[in-house]
């Protein structure tokens, strides 16, 4: 799933020195002396899911429960299909709506939320994405309930306080600002255009700030009203609690909520011709690039995912090792989904150095020509199997990672055998059918591309590689 | 998403990994000092090997992994004073190779295995740590044995990583709006002793200017078993796991004099003002930071209380103040050691930070004046014991967060730097109750000492000439 907010405080924490190193696969070293070889291990120990329960409450309003882990907490999460999706022609009013939602609810102030919150062990969060507005609290196990209560107050009955809207919708406007010197999400906002224009989601990055600011708290309130509803809300509670306690909260908070309508079905369309996006920023030190094209949605097969972990998933991923540890062009490349409903859309990332632009690209394209062209042997095809199941528990470790977990099975449909079977279904993929993943969804002729860089420099390096040559001859200059 | 670093793991960049959060702590005990509250403890078992590797091990079943940490005891703080960023590119050799594992190879076990790994630098300390399925654990304590035992680097390698390490730079400081700052900036002002001011992440050029020769002389001189400690904690055999360290460190010898430089700072007795100018940063932005109590005393835990009422959290007095009140922000973040660890993981002098990117409507010194009115109420009225009690809770929970984190990330950083500082791991299960000493009469005063206008430091950001350029 895609970050699309570019909150301050991650942007410059970001950079920390706490930072990784090196990669993978070997071997320039034609060893001489016989080395020894690392111990292999005993047999793997099985994981299995915590009991989950799930039921609806007459107005539709889902909840799932799962008790979880040793340590007396309990993460509570709300989603409600209601996003950027639901934008119409004013972007960002979603999130608008999302941050007026926590300025106070039921008559009571934002400050009282925090304290209240606060004492309870845990913040009030709430963010808009492109296809959910999720609330969560984090709290000390004796508040489930009451936690739960402030977060029904939350949903259900925002005080949308006119004296707090200029404030919010400026701090909105700052963030903005802020985003459009960033060359991460100029990026990204050039490369999710291309991906789904005449979309909701393509303005969902950086949308304009006159227009955003044109909002007013009357459009804001309607967007809530017309939007959040029961039929559109799931409450997932994982932890430590007391699960009667629990339920009787969710039913006196949640049970007498309007039911609404139901989630909006408004994928977007098959996508548009294959774009080369060029973003100047003179004398920039690096290239900021976005390689990729739209792929199915998710589903229970595993082929596409466990090509991309090979291509560049991974530290061991075959991009990365190239491009960062064989050449140095770059620190942090990396491939990956943005997954929405419906649909999706797989893209390489990298910052590069900007003289080295053009043959980082064109060691990209030549990685993934390679899966294409040849299966992988078993062994790595062995390592990413196991990296994928081992990822897997790891992701499921957590009572967040779970509640994470179980709201991404249910946005996209896949139910609960996604995770009961996943490593299973990892398990039995063949080298064909991650090269066949590769053939069929990852066409290098169909892949749109952005650069944000400084383009004196970039552009004849792009010029030279052959695959972008048709795209920059149609570049609007 | 206010980042409450303090008692937080630090949020290190896993670039491939998952995210990862909470779970599992065997058994269900006692925390002294918090009333009716429910509790946890952690399993804590301290060895020590004849070569003076510390060993400490942490037994959990909940779910099938296990996390080996190794941290050495040497930091950002002290490296060579003609190659700034030594520590941290050095960190990254010890990726490039080892006697048994070539360039990679460390890195490509631990994902062929179904495990995640990082490693970073910090100011008092090197970590290197993977998360891996239980099964593998002797995997992983043998292939940290084998890159103490020493490193095999080619100028090839050296080169390579230069070039990484220089576009980690340049990604993260030189390419970014207010990229590094405040974090790399305010130490490099704040303090006097070069070892605490200097530029950690390092110029490109003392980068470049890296040999073979310092990494085998730092190698040499710091990744020796009496400077480290390893933790292995999760789903283990305590007794077979220290068995496995024995046999594969025991035989690595301790080096005979490791000497640290003198890292003190001299007590601040002026204000410090510095003004930066970024040319990709569309807003000003505001930074501010007091040296804190030397760790240990009392001052320093009610220091760490002072953080948890005015900067961390939703509720705390800057938020409610600067953010909810004024408006001058969309957030304020801030703390100990912040953002690179928490207010537990160092051992020498330490800042406790703030800021804030706000508009050019305010102007600074406004701002300034309302963060004074906040520490003088601070330092004039007595906490009410609302405000006080909240903060506990909140460090209770952010400590069961800290500890109690699925992938044990946090648990060993803390039972690693606890063995390494205080020679005391089992801290981790006191540590609650070492606040018990911490009264609204102790923040009053260390409000008064230690919030001295003289004891700061405050750096403004200016956007350049050339900002707000948008797209």
């Amino acid at each position: 799933m895609m970050g699309k907010h570019f909150m301050i405080a991650a942007m410059v924490l970001s950079a920390s020195l706490v930072m990784v190193p090196g990669l993978s696969l070997a071997s320039e070293d034609g060893g001489v002396t016989a080395k020894q070889t690392p111990p292999v291990g005993s047999a793997p120990r099985d994981f299995s899911l915590p009991k989950i329960e799930t039921y609806t409450l007459k107005n539709g309003t889902r909840v799932t429960l799962a008790s979880y882990g040793s340590v007396p907490k309990v993460a509570i999460r709300a989603v409600t299909a209601v996003g950027n999706l639901n934008d119409g022609e004013t972007p960002w009013i979603a999130d608008l709506a999302a941050r007026m939602m926590v300025e106070g609810a039921a008559g009571r102030s934002a400050s009282e939320q925090a304290l209240l919150a606060a004492a309870m062990g845990g913040d009030l969060n709430i963010g808009a994405g492109l296809d959910q507005t999720i609330v969560t609290m984090d709290v000390l196990s004796e508040n489930a309930g009451d936690a739960i209560g402030l977060m029904g107050d939350v949903l259900q009955r925002p005080d949308f306080p006119t004296s707090e809207f200029e404030r919010v919708k400026q701090n909105l406007l700052r963030n903005l600002s802020v985003a459009q010197t960033r060359p991460q999400s100029l990026a990204t906002d050039a490369f999710i255009g291309a991906m789904y224009p005449d979309h909701p989601y393509a303005e969902a990055v950086l949308p304009d700030a006159d227009d955003f600011s044109a909002l007013t708290l009357e459009q804001v309130a309607a967007f809530h009203s017309d939007n959040f509803g029961a039929a559109r809300t799931h409450i997932y509670v994982v932890g430590q609690f007391k699960r009667r306690a629990v339920k009787r909260a969710i039913k006196e908070s949640f049970g007498k909520w309007a039911a609404g309508p139901a989630p909006l079905s408004s994928p977007p369309g098959t996508g548009a011709d294959p774009q080369l996006l060029l973003v100047d920023r003179p004398d920039a030190a690096q290239s900021t690039v976005r390689l990729g094209k739209r792929v199915p949605a998710i589903s229970g097969a595993l082929d596409l995912s466990a090509a991309n972990t090979m291509l560049g998933g991974y530290f061991s991923s075959r991009i990365t090792r190239n491009i960062r540890e064989d050449k140095g062009f770059t620190y942090s490349p990396s491939s990956g989904f943005s997954r929405e409903v419906g649909t999706a859309y797989w893209r390489q990332n990298a910052d590069i150095t900007s003289e080295s632009t053009g043959p980082a690209l064109t060691e990209i394209i030549k990685e993934i020509r390679g899966l294409q062209e040849t299966p992988p042997p078993a062994d790595e095809l062995e390592g990413v199997k196991n990296y994928m199941n081992g990822v897997y528990v790891i992701g499921l470790a957590s009572r967040g990672g779970l509640a994470r977990q179980l709201g991404f099975v249910d946005l996209h449909e896949l139910g609960l055998g996604y995770l009961e079977n996943y490593v299973g279904v990892v398990n039995a993929l063949s080298a064909q059918d991650l090269q066949n993943a590769a053939k069929e969804h990852l066409k290098i002729d169909e892949m749109s591309l952005v650069v944000v860089g400084d383009l004196a420099g970039v552009r004849p390096q792009l010029e030279a590689i052959p695959e972008f040559e048709r795209l920059l001859t149609h570049e609007p200059d | 998403m206010v980042l409450n670093s303090w008692a937080n793991r630090a949020k290190s960049a896993m670039r491939f990994g998952v995210s990862m959060g909470m779970s599992a702590l065997a058994a269900a005990a006692v925390l002294i000092g918090v009333a009716d509250a429910e509790e946890f403890t952690v399993d804590v078992e301290y060895h020590k090997l004849d070569n003076g590797l510390k060993v400490v091990l942490s037994e959990d079943h909940a779910v099938p992994t296990a996390t080996i940490g190794i941290y050495y005891g040497i930091g950002f703080r002290i490296e060579p004073r003609d190659r700034t960023g030594f520590a941290h590119l050095f960190e990254h050799m010890m990726f490039q190779g080892s006697e048994n594992l070539g360039k990679g190879e460390f890195i490509g076990l631990v994902n062929s295995n179904g495990g995640v790994l990082n490693g970073s630098t910090r100011f008092d300390f090197t970590n290197y740590y993977e998360v891996v399925p239980s099964n593998k654990t002797e995997t992983f304590i043998w292939a940290e044995a084998d890159r103490m035992r020493g490193l095999n680097i080619s100028q090839e390698n050296l080169t390579n990583q230069q070039g990484v390490v220089k576009n980690e730079v340049k990604g993260a400081v030189i390419n970014q709006p207010y990229g590094g700052f405040p974090w790399l900036d305010l130490p490099q002002i704040a303090n006097e002793n070069w070892f605490n001011a200097h530029n950690f992440y390092g110029d490109l050029e003392d980068l470049d200017a890296a040999t073979l020769e310092d990494v085998e002389k730092f190698f040499q001189d710091f990744y020796a078993p009496n400077n480290a400690v390893i933790v292995v904690a999760g789903d283990i055999d305590p007794a077979q796991t220290l068995a496995w360290v024995e046999e594969y460190f025991a035989d690595i010898p301790a080096s005979e004099a490791i000497s640290f430089p003198d890292i003190s700072e001299p007590r601040q007795l002026r204000e410090k003002r510095h003004s930066k100018t970024d040319p990709l940063a569309p807003r000003p932005a505001l930074a501010w930071a007091y040296h804190v109590p030397e760790r240990g005393t009392a001052e320093w835990y009610a220091m760490i209380m002072i953080n948890l009422m005015l900067v961390a959290g939703d509720d705390s007095r800057f938020h409610q103040s600067l953010i909810q009140d004024k408006g001058y922000a969309g957030s304020v973040g801030g703390g100990i050691n912040w953002p690179l660890g928490n207010a537990f993981n160092y051992n020498g002098p330490m800042l406790w930070s703030g800021y804030l990117i706000h508009d050019s409507a305010h102007d600074p010194e406004t701002i300034l004046a309302d963060i004074d009115a906040i520490v003088d109420d601070l330092q004039t009225n007595t906490v009410s014991d609302e405000e006080f009690e909240r903060a506990k809770t909140k460090l209770r929970s952010s400590i069961f967060n800290a500890f109690g984190g699925g992938n044990r990330v946090g648990l060993i950083d803390a039972l690693a730097t606890f063995a390494l500082f205080d020679d005391n791991p089992g801290r981790v299960n006191t540590l609650l109750s070492e606040f018990e000493t911490v009264s609204p009469k102790l923040i009053h005063k260390t409000a008064q000492e230690y919030l001295r206008p003289e004891n700061r430091t405050i750096i403004t950001l200016v956007p350049g000439a050339d900002a707000g350029e948008g797209e």
